[in-house]
């Protein structure tokens, strides 16, 4: 892996989902998420977007209804949307 | 909790009920509890928070870790600053990159003590929590994955709606952009950052 240096670098790879907001914030030097915001739109950068992320979402609710459903004492969806 | 976010999000939009609905234990670390009650004094989620966690009795349990025993050495101290100064100290009171210890102790607390008969579920919006592995018996999910399970179960209307209402408040939690399904995305990008 490419060892980053730059503050540009750096919100570069928090904006591509790279790294997460501390390792962003350690990176830039900024100890709020604020700061690193306004380093984001300073500089350009987009909000990351969580490329994946709707897998993920779905993965981390099918694996929880059931247990959800039984603690809530309600029934499972018969077909889980998309 | 492994992480305040969760929490102060719900407390938010007055639907820390959603919780409490479970009837379970709630475990959290000293970390959280700090940070969820070292508000400004007129914060009103520190209000909200600090009267639910006392309303909590048995139910919640607070997880001591070596940070958070840290973090309150430290606020005992700030007791010794004049009052004009302590914003700035407190500032300076946490310890760098300590952020993500607190959590894997929480981890490893749960991971060996729950079993097949109690499974626990983790919620989080620090995305540090998806790297720590709290065992077997125990689903993980985001805010805003709970928000669409609890749609599903028809426990809410609807999962969108809880969120917007939490925008609507000034917050928006990191992972609610991460959330944002990309096709979402509006042109002007900066309309979705938080400047509250």
């Amino acid at each position: 892996m490419k060892r980053r240096i730059t503050a540009a670098e750096f919100l570069q790879a928090y904006s591509n989902d790279l790294i997460d907001s501390r390792e962003a914030m350690d990176g830039v030097g900024v100890d709020s998420f604020r700061d690193l915001l306004n380093a984001m739109v300073g500089c350009g950068f987009r909000l990351p977007r969580g490329r994946g992320r709707e897998e993920q979402v779905e993965r981390e609710v099918a694996e929880a209804l059931p247990m959800l459903a039984e603690t809530l004492g309600v029934p499972l969806p018969r077909v889980a949307p998309k | 909790m492994p992480d305040t976010g969760p929490l102060i999000s719900l407390a938010r939009i007055g639907r820390l009920d959603l919780l409490d609905r479970f009837r379970s234990q709630i475990l959290f670390t000293d970390t959280v509890q700090v940070e969820l009650i070292d508000g400004p004094q007129d914060d009103p989620d520190r209000a909200t928070l600090t009267e639910w966690i006392a309303s909590g009795g048995t139910r919640i349990r607070i997880v001591e870790t070596a940070y958070g025993a840290l973090l309150q050495q430290n606020r005992e101290l700030l007791r010794y600053v004049p009052e004009a100064e302590r914003a700035r100290f407190r500032r300076h009171s946490r310890v760098k990159d300590a952020g993500e210890n607190p959590i894997r102790e929480l981890a490893d607390e749960i991971r060996d003590t729950l079993s097949c008969d109690a499974p626990g579920l983790v919620l989080f919006e620090d995305a540090s929590v998806m790297k720590m592995d709290f065992g077997p018996y125990v689903r993980v999910m985001a805010t805003w994955s709970f928000a669409v399970a609890l749609e599903r179960l028809e426990v809410i209307p609807s999962a969108s709606e809880l969120f917007d209402r939490i925008e609507d408040t000034g917050r928006t939690p990191p992972r609610q952009a991460f959330d944002r399904s990309s096709a979402a995305e509006t042109e002007d990008f900066e309309d979705s950052y938080d400047f509250s």
